[in-house]
């Protein structure tokens, strides 16, 4: 009996000694939010539709009429590795016309950061939309993570034989009125060819931990076909960026809808369920176009500043041993 | 007599006193309304929300004139086909890296995408630009040339090498850079936020 407890003991022992070995080999990360631009005054019932504004309305949740929506980019350093989550967008004339402000190249943003554009190894599109795919030319040496799917899904509607609503390129100045694949220009699909085309990119087919403690997440149609999730390892617990799938945080926190494209809605709420579970809760959910983004009511975010052009950055959690970058 | 006249004039003053009193009312009313519709928009403003200044300089878009409305509405015909064969373009190549098809099939996939390009071109060259937009419509018929051209090279590759696909994607890449660019300037809410 005693051998067979002693034995019990020194299998515990290892098994929780194994156990200790894998989280240590978990990379601890250190993560910053970059606002890449800002899209002002955006009625907020278009993009949170149980937020629409209702003239006169007392409660808090409807007496808002419009909203700034930032576009975040994640910085994610795991060793030696520089990741960006999404990549932003560059269209100058589209800024003057719509107000769209706070824009700088990604490249510069980063470099407030004391980054090299051309030390960023990978990039992670969240999806391949114009505005967070759109500056892969920025970033040379990065391998792109694309999901299979997303190309797919493109496809499809490209080669959509039926009614000319359903297409993949928008079909009047006005916008891409919800086509199925709307959203991909010649450039940014050209950009991720161009990337596959040169051995500098990963078609990823479903979830793919790409290191220890970083691992994407499929999240197909959660906001478009191929969407896809990034868990990220920090010291503060594991964070988890959705690009739109998470375009709103409080979105996420109250289980709604937000920023519906090519949505399922059922796999949107998915894929908030799968922040609750692997960060525990939603407050480490990484929102892409939060309104409330650095400030202490997205709490993750608060720890910010102005930076280039009025854009701001937020220092969420610095791995053991790395500096500041608090300017 | 005095009494009746007393009650009299009494009742002939009522209908003023009346009306006083419902003017009171009515004021007091009215202040009670917008005291509280004041108070009802003093809490209706959005919560604060840190925000960060406008930049400096910051130039709105002039309107474009009516013949250069015209203009970019003639175009806009062209850009439909070009945009969605240098969409079709990319996934011809997308489709031979994905191993969805043979290098040999390559060329025929992008065949008819040649033909698009070429119908574009034609297209294009029949438009008379005004003067103020005539360096802008060099450029976008440049970019058609571009990509005839890239689709071209595609359709060229004779054996393993890649290369001649790697050239044609330069080309394509920097005939989309030139569409994102007219694009921009002539129809700037061609993409909305997604």
């Amino acid at each position: 009996m005693k051998k067979q407890l002693a034995l019990g003991l020194a299998a515990f022992g290892l098994l929780a000694g194994l156990g200790a070995t894998t989280a240590q080999a978990q990379t601890v990360c250190s993560v910053w939010l970059v606002e890449n631009s800002t899209f002002m005054g955006v009625p907020f019932g278009m993009f949170h539709p149980d937020r629409s504004f209702v003239q006169g309305s007392t409660n808090p949740r409807n007496n808002v009429n419009t909203v700034d929506l930032p576009v975040n980019v994640g910085v994610i350093k795991c060793g030696k590795d520089l990741i960006l989550y999404d990549n932003g967008w560059n269209q100058t004339e589209y800024h003057k016309m719509t107000g769209t402000g706070h824009w700088s190249p990604l490249s510069k943003q980063i470099a407030q950061l004391g980054f090299d554009a051309k030390d960023v190894s990978k990039v992670i599109i969240g999806h391949g939309h114009w505005d967070h795919a759109g500056s892969l030319d920025e970033f040379p040496n990065a391998i792109l993570y694309v999901q299979k799917e997303e190309l797919r899904g493109i496809e499809w509607a490209l080669n959509y034989p039926g009614h000319e609503r359903i297409r993949a390129v928008n079909d009047s100045p006005g916008g891409c009125s919800r086509t199925p694949a709307c959203g991909y220009t010649p450039k940014t699909m050209d950009q991720i060819y161009g990337k596959i085309l040169r051995g500098k990119a990963v078609i990823v087919d479903g979830d793919l931990e790409i290191m220890p403690g970083v691992k994407i997440h499929a999240a197909h149609r959660a906001h478009t076909a191929g969407s896809q999730l990034l868990e990220v390892n920090t010291a503060i617990g594991k964070l988890m960026f959705g690009s739109d799938a998470y375009s709103s945080w409080e979105a996420i926190r109250d289980w709604e809808v937000a920023n519906v494209q090519q949505t399922d809605s059922v796999q949107q709420f998915l894929a908030y369920e799968k922040c609750y579970k692997v960060t525990g809760g939603y407050q480490n959910c990484v929102a892409a176009h939060e309104p409330l983004s650095y400030s202490d009511k997205y709490p993750l975010t608060k720890n910010s500043w102005v930076g280039m052009n009025g854009a701001r950055l937020a220092e969420i959690t610095l791995a053991p041993g790395e500096q500041s970058r608090k300017k | 007599m005095h009494a009746l006249t007393q009650n009299t004039t009494s009742a002939r003053r009522l209908p003023g006193l009346r009306n006083i009193g419902v003017a009171v009312v009515a004021v007091a009313l009215t202040a009670t309304a917008l005291y509280a519709g004041l108070r009802e928009m003093r809490k209706a403003v959005p919560p604060a929300v840190v925000a960060a200044p406008m930049e400096m300089g910051h130039a709105e878009r002039p309107a474009l004139s009516a013949d250069e409305e015209r203009y970019a509405h003639a175009l806009w015909k062209v850009h439909d086909q070009v945009r969605t064969a240098a969409v079709r373009m990319s996934f011809a190549g997308l489709s031979y890296k994905m191993g969805d098809i043979k290098k040999s099939e390559l060329a025929a996939r992008v065949e008819p995408i040649t033909q698009n390009f070429k119908s574009a071109l034609a297209d294009a060259t029949k438009l008379a630009p005004p003067a103020s937009l005539e360096q802008l419509h060099a450029e976008y018929v440049g970019a058609i040339r571009d990509y005839e051209q890239a689709s071209l090279e595609m359709r060229a590759g004779k054996g393993e090498s890649d290369d001649h696909l790697i050239t044609a994607q330069t080309k394509s890449e920097r005939a989309a850079t030139t569409l994102l660019k007219v694009g921009d300037a002539l129809w700037p809410g061609e993409h909305k936020p997604n």
